[in-house]
């Protein structure tokens, strides 16, 4: 059985904003096992960030923690006599960050044990120092490394992530880099704070496909080495497909469906599952338009009644404007909130297109 | 087969370079190529490999080296009269690769999608039904209207940028990465909008991307950039169905597909430059079939001619 390194209990995430209140996060539930990787997939603004921000304690000013807890058990009892310091069930100490109060607490955490690598790079680059000084910066604040060892291990760091030229680049300001190398610098401060948890947010959109399939697998090598335990939002399910063990997918800042990768892409159960892989233009026919989801998502102002995709679901049962499903279990690994899976549902296909997907990228005529 | 039709965008031999004399760096090296009203034509190719600079070059950021970029049959490079100018910033539209770098943070976004409108004469009252009408298009409720661009997600934002490119109803549209930071579901509405408008508006695009399977859905024709120059350029399907310079072949092998099977048993091609040897035979850009360009040397086109 795998260990959880973080467990998320009915996390309940808000913002306020000019009067209102916004709900971004409505009860989340999630284990993240050690050394796995995990993707989260989901429409935009469905809450995937968010949700990782809490991880680290950076969640923006006007967003608070309305209820949940987020326990860490990567620190052993390192910080045992902090309030929010406590054991499992097992007797596993853990940390509740969802009780931190203070930026020391977070001080303790980001960068050493979780460190995320953001979804825009140009926000997370001081615009007014070298390339090489920000990543000698994380190795001195989170391994002590100083002087030539550090250049050194820049350098070494930089090849890593492919940046050609390294000693030129060393040098550079981030506007003198394109987007996809400002990318590979942010993935570079992050690979050199050797946290146990690496977040990464969109972290390959900016990179073309032959880099990214080399950091995919520089990734996938880091968390062999390191034993790093991945969380990987992307928006692009071949990414998912490559460097996932686990799938979460959200949907109005909740949890929907969560499977092993191939139960997800092979057995979706979720009518939003189903109709996010409808779009993949795979599956679309040149000079047709593509499936596309009919209609906006809720607005996370109001309360939401029901099952939260139904109003543009068009397999929606009654019940599903009424009451919120629970988490049906298909297999050990695999769970989804939606009552097309009680037994007394009426039987409902999932879109016959999905069949298709299993003949994705297999050997094309003319090769 | 394309010979009739009309040309937009020319451009020829364009050479893009930063920085002074001895710091110089030339990021494009010469690139030819045409594009045709009303078609799509895709821009693919590694970071770095000057796709943003070209498109900042047509839209006069960067100045160009030397070379030439025609906009209906007008050079648009070096100095131009006031009113081509002004002719090029309207009928031309960027949409920018860094959504949340490329928006002002302090702006709410109904100016900051109305700010290529002010100063055109245009009543508030058009001006803001405009603003309405281009937000309603990429998706976004009017409410949003009045936030501000850091209370959006990312892929919010992103259709923020569309919207500002959108309201201007331009003629011809330069989409740097229009689509990377969308889920997959906006994806397609935003690739389904923009292929509407394509068709009602017989709007032009140069459409810049890493994510070979939408533009292998989207584009008509398909450039490859390498370090600066084009190595190959072809018909979509050609492209995909023979894919000729081993850069272009590295590419392809490189596309994630959805499909957790076939992602555990890929083979990667890679591409090392150093398998030409241009030193004793160097390359020339040749049409190797109708509309099937390649950057090669004599050794090469021999073997690349067996491929097809
Ligand atoms: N500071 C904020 N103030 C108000 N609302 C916010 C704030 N940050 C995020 N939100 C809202 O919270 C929701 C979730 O946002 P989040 O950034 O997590 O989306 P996401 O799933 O990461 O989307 P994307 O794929 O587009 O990045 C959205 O509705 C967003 O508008
Ligand atoms: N303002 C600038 N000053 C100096 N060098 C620059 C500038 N803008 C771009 N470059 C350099 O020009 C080259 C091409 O950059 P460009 O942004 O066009 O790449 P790109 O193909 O768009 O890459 P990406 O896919 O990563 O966005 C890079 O080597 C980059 O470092
Ligand atoms: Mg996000
Ligand atoms: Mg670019």
């Amino acid at each position: 059985m795998q260990k959880p390194i973080l467990s998320v209990r009915d996390l309940h995430v808000k913002f306020k904003l000019r009067g209102r209140v916004l709900h971004a996060l409505r009860g989340v539930n999630l284990d993240v096992f050690e050394g796995e990787s995990l993707a989260i997939v989901g429409e935009s603004g469905c809450g995937k960030s968010v949700l990782n921000k809490n991880f680290i304690g950076l969640l923006d000013q006007n967003g608070f923690i309305d209820q949940g807890s987020i326990r860490y058990f990567g620190m052993g009892d390192k910080m045992r006599n902090h309030p929010a310091a406590g054991h499992d069930q097992e007797g596993r100490p853990f940390i509740d960050m969802a009780q931190f109060k203070s930026n020391d607490d977070w001080l303790r955490i980001r960068g050493s044990e979780v460190c995320m690598i953001p979804q825009d790079p140009m926000t997370s680059l001081n615009p007014l120092k070298t390339i090489g000084w920000q990543i000698s910066e994380a190795l001195e604040l989170h391994r002590g490394m100083q002087g030539k060892m550090a250049h050194d291990e820049v350098i070494r760091i930089l090849q890593d992530v492919r940046i050609d030229d390294p000693e030129r680049r060393y040098k550079q300001y981030p506007h003198e880099l394109s987007g996809g190398m400002r990318q590979r610098i942010v993935i570079a401060i992050a690979i050199a704070c050797q946290p146990k948890i690496l977040i990464c947010d969109e972290p390959t959109t900016a990179l073309d496909v032959t880099i990214q399939a080399q950091v995919l697998t520089l990734l996938k090598e880091l968390k062999e080495k390191y034993k790093l335990t991945i969380i990987f939002i992307t928006h692009d399910l071949g990414v998912v497909a490559n460097i996932a063990e686990r799938v979460a997918v959200m949907y109005a800042g909740d949890i929907v469906e969560l499977g092993m990768v191939n139960e997800i892409f092979y057995e979706p159960q979720h009518p939003y599952t189903w109709a996010l892989l409808s779009s993949l233009p795979q599956l679309g026919h040149r000079g047709e338009d593509l499936y596309s989801i009919k209609g906006t998502p809720p607005n996370l102002f109001k309360e939401i009644k029901g099952d939260a995709f139904a109003a543009r679901n068009p397999h929606a049962l009654v019940i599903d404007h009424k009451e919120q499903p629970p988490y049906f279990e298909v297999s050990p690994t695999h769970k989804a909130r939606t009552w097309l899976l009680d037994p007394r549902a009426p039987q409902v296909e999932p879109p016959a297109a999905l069949r298709k997907i299993k003949d994705i990228g297999g050997v094309k005529h003319g090769e | 087969m394309a010979n009739d039709r009309e040309i937009i965008l020319k451009v020829r031999d364009l050479k893009v370079a930063f920085g002074s004399r001895r710091k110089r760096f030339e990021a494009v090296k010469g690139v030819s190529f045409d594009v045709y009203k009303g078609e799509t034509f895709g821009i693919v190719g590694e970071s770095g490999s000057g796709k943003t600079t070209i498109g900042r070059s047509i839209i006069r950021v960067y100045p160009a080296t030397s070379g030439s970029i025609k906009f209906h049959d007008k050079e648009i490079t070096g100095r131009i009269s006031k009113e081509l100018d002004r002719e090029i910033t309207n009928k031309i539209q960027m949409i920018f690769q860094d959504p949340m770098a490329s928006l002002n943070e302090r702006a709410k976004i109904d100016y900051i999608v109305s700010e290529g409108l002010q100063g055109r004469g245009f009543s508030k009252k058009e001006i803001s039904e405009k603003v309405t009408q281009a937000l309603n298009d990429v998706g976004l409720l009017p409410e949003f209207a009045s936030r501000f661009p850091h209370e959006f997600s990312g892929g919010q934002r992103q259709r923020i940028g569309i919207a500002r490119a959108l309201v201007m109803n331009p003629e011809f549209i330069i989409a740097d990465e229009p689509i990377s930071a969308l889920d997959v579901s906006i994806r397609a509405q935003v690739l389904n909008l923009m292929s509407q408008l394509q068709r009602e508006r017989g709007l032009t695009y140069l459409f810049i991307s890493h994510d070979l399977s939408v533009m292998r859905f989207i584009c008509d024709r398909i450039a490859v950039i390498h370090k600066g120059r084009i190595v190959e350029m072809a018909e979509t399907e050609k492209l995909f169905e023979h894919p000729l310079h081993p850069y272009t072949r590295a590419l392809l092998s490189a596309i994630p597909q959805p499909n957790p099977d076939v992602e555990k048993n890929k083979v990667l091609e890679i591409y090392d430059p150093s398998c030409h040897h241009y030193d004793r035979d160097p390359a020339e850009w040749t049409e190797i079939e109708p509309g099937h360009h390649v950057l090669a040397n004599q050794e090469e086109l021999a073997a690349y001619r067996k491929l097809l």
